[in-house]
């Protein structure tokens, strides 16, 4: 398994520049690479042989989309059991998903659905955090999503994510982008949410760009180049949790392998060197 | 070993109503957004399909899928497979249409199966099938811009779906002798080409199975095994 630094910078693995990674030995200013195992578990042909050279270059880090950590059905222990080989087989120490339901009772989804931040669900997600973590035998980290439906009085997002942390051992993927998505569409303030996390809770950074709707809704579509409001976050985040390592999520409107780059490198440096009060 | 803490049954109350409002109603945010996730992944996995089916159709088809269907598989690529399943007990498609799924659904299963697909070998080794091969019989001619209707009283069309070791996708008309051939292979799992010139000697001569052999090992249909020391027929 290979560690990252605080300060590495990566992409999420996207098929629209593979070729192009492939076709070069490494890729100054470029870490890691996120995948979704989901994507690549259990799959042979050309996405595997691209997947066994990029392993070869790059740290891997694991970011999943189906664990459903937060549904009200068993755990799919099977499925945990897959990302476990999977993570193995590639030396993946780092695995995330997300604090969301991917299930129902019907069956999958195929997509993120917010969960009620009650107080006494933490009990309930923490053991499920505890027999994930048991099987895939890392800490179970996991992200912050974006919410387009709130529950009725539920819990301060940072204050559930933080007891659900201390409660069941699990990390933070810290999703900037998402704070602040879930700031502008339900007005809960974002720096106040990250603030109530926990440094040592925190494993790594998402920024991504999004889309304003005509109406002022905010998308989290990761098509877009990330905006300043959201590096400012960023780097009020860095001033207050310190150097952790970031990723560029860009899943939509896909540029060439270099100006992606050029902007992991630009956000890496204008958090880095941040002047910014944290408020 | 403690037990597992029990779903809390407010929240499995609270999480339900909203997931079956999600599912049920495709004008809110998440229901369109489950209904245009399925459509995307329909649209890029069965194109012919879903160009056939039309635009509207597959909009209802997707629907009806978000709506009722168990979904077993985690993988955002299992959405093809369920699909499949789905349309096969809840839709009611021409069998041409049903056809094209399953032809693009095994398209799909020939690209990602995770065999190893061999390169190259000894011509008179023994051969098997290739590994991701798929034998399916379909009611129409594939052609240069996509596919036609099969004509005459032989409306069925026998063709093997493979993966080569360069990981293209080949899609190979099987004549009614390949056929007899591939099933012979397949039955033996792994043949040497003069034991198969035998086993089919009163259907096809030996001259022309072995030089099925060599072509077929050309396409990848067939794959020569490695010899183990020591090995005969």
């Amino acid at each position: 398994m290979r560690s990252l630094t605080s300060e590495a910078r990566g992409l999420g693995l996207r098929p629209e520049f593979i070729t192009d990674l492939i076709d070069v030995p490494l890729v100054s200013g470029l870490d890691f690479l996120e995948i979704a195992p989901e994507n690549w578990m259990n799959i042979g042909g050309r996405k595997r042989d691209q997947l066994d050279q990029l392993a070869d270059r790059y740290p891997l880090i694991a970011h999943g989309l189906s664990l459903s950590i937060g549904d009200a059905e068993p755990l799919n222990l099977s499925f945990v059991r897959e990302i476990r080989s999977f993570l193995d087989a590639y030396g993946i120490e780092l695995y995330s998903d997300h604090l969301s339901a991917a299930r129902d009772s019907t069956g999958y989804l195929y997509d993120l659905v917010p969960i009620p931040r009650r107080p006494e669900n933490v009990a309930y997600l923490a053991d499920r955090i505890a027999q994930v973590q048991d099987v895939t035998g890392r800490r179970l980290v996991l992200e912050n999503i974006s919410a387009y439906h709130e529950y009725p009085g539920q819990m301060p997002e940072g204050d559930f994510l933080a007891e659900l942390a201390l409660r069941s051992g699990c990390g933070i993927l810290l999703d900037i982008n998402n704070a602040y998505v879930n700031e502008r569409n339900h007005g809960a303030d974002a720096r106040a949410f990250v603030a109530t996390l926990s440094a040592e809770t925190i494993a790594y950074y998402h920024v991504a760009g999004h889309l304003e709707l005509a109406d002022g809704t905010i998308l989290d579509t990761h098509g877009t180049p990330v905006v300043d409001a959201v590096i400012q976050l960023a780097q009020d985040v860095w001033r207050l949790h310190g150097p952790r390592p970031l990723l560029l999520e860009r899943d939509n409107f896909v540029p060439a392998l270099g100006d992606l780059v050029h902007d992991l490198t630009a956000i890496g440096q204008a958090v880095r060197e941040s002047r910014h009060a944290f408020a | 070993m403690p037990l597992p803490e029990a779903t809390p049954p407010a929240m499995a109350v609270e999480l339900g109503a909203f997931c079956a409002q999600v599912r049920g109603d495709g004008t809110g945010f998440y229901g369109k957004l489950l209904r245009e996730n399925v459509g995307d992944a329909l649209r890029s996995s069965f194109p012919l399909f879903a160009d056939r089916l039309g635009l509207a159709a597959l909009g209802e088809a997707a629907d009806a899928f978000v709506v009722e269907h168990p979904a077993v598989r985690p993988q955002f690529h299992g959405i093809a497979t369920e699909f499949v399943a789905f349309a096969h007990t809840r839709l009611s498609l021409s069998p041409v249409l049903m056809a094209l799924l399953e032809y693009e659904w095994m398209l799909l299963a020939a690209e990602i199966d995770p065999a190893r697909v061999q390169a190259g070998g000894m011509a008179d080794a023994r051969v098997a099938l290739n590994p991701t091969v798929r034998l399916v019989l379909l009611p129409f001619d594939l052609t240069q811009d996509g596919w036609a209707l099969a004509q005459g009283d032989d409306a069925q069309r026998p063709y093997a779906i493979f993966r080569t070791p360069d990981h293209a996708v080949r899609t190979l008309p099987l004549t009614h002798q390949a056929c007899l051939l591939v099933e012979q292979v397949r039955d033996a799992g792994a043949i040497l080409p003069t034991t198969l010139a035998r086993l089919t000697a009163a259907h096809v001569s030996e001259r022309e199975t072995l030089a099925w052999v060599t072509q077929e090992i050309a396409s990848s249909l067939l794959c020569p095994l490695p010899e183990t020391p020591g090995e005969n027929s």
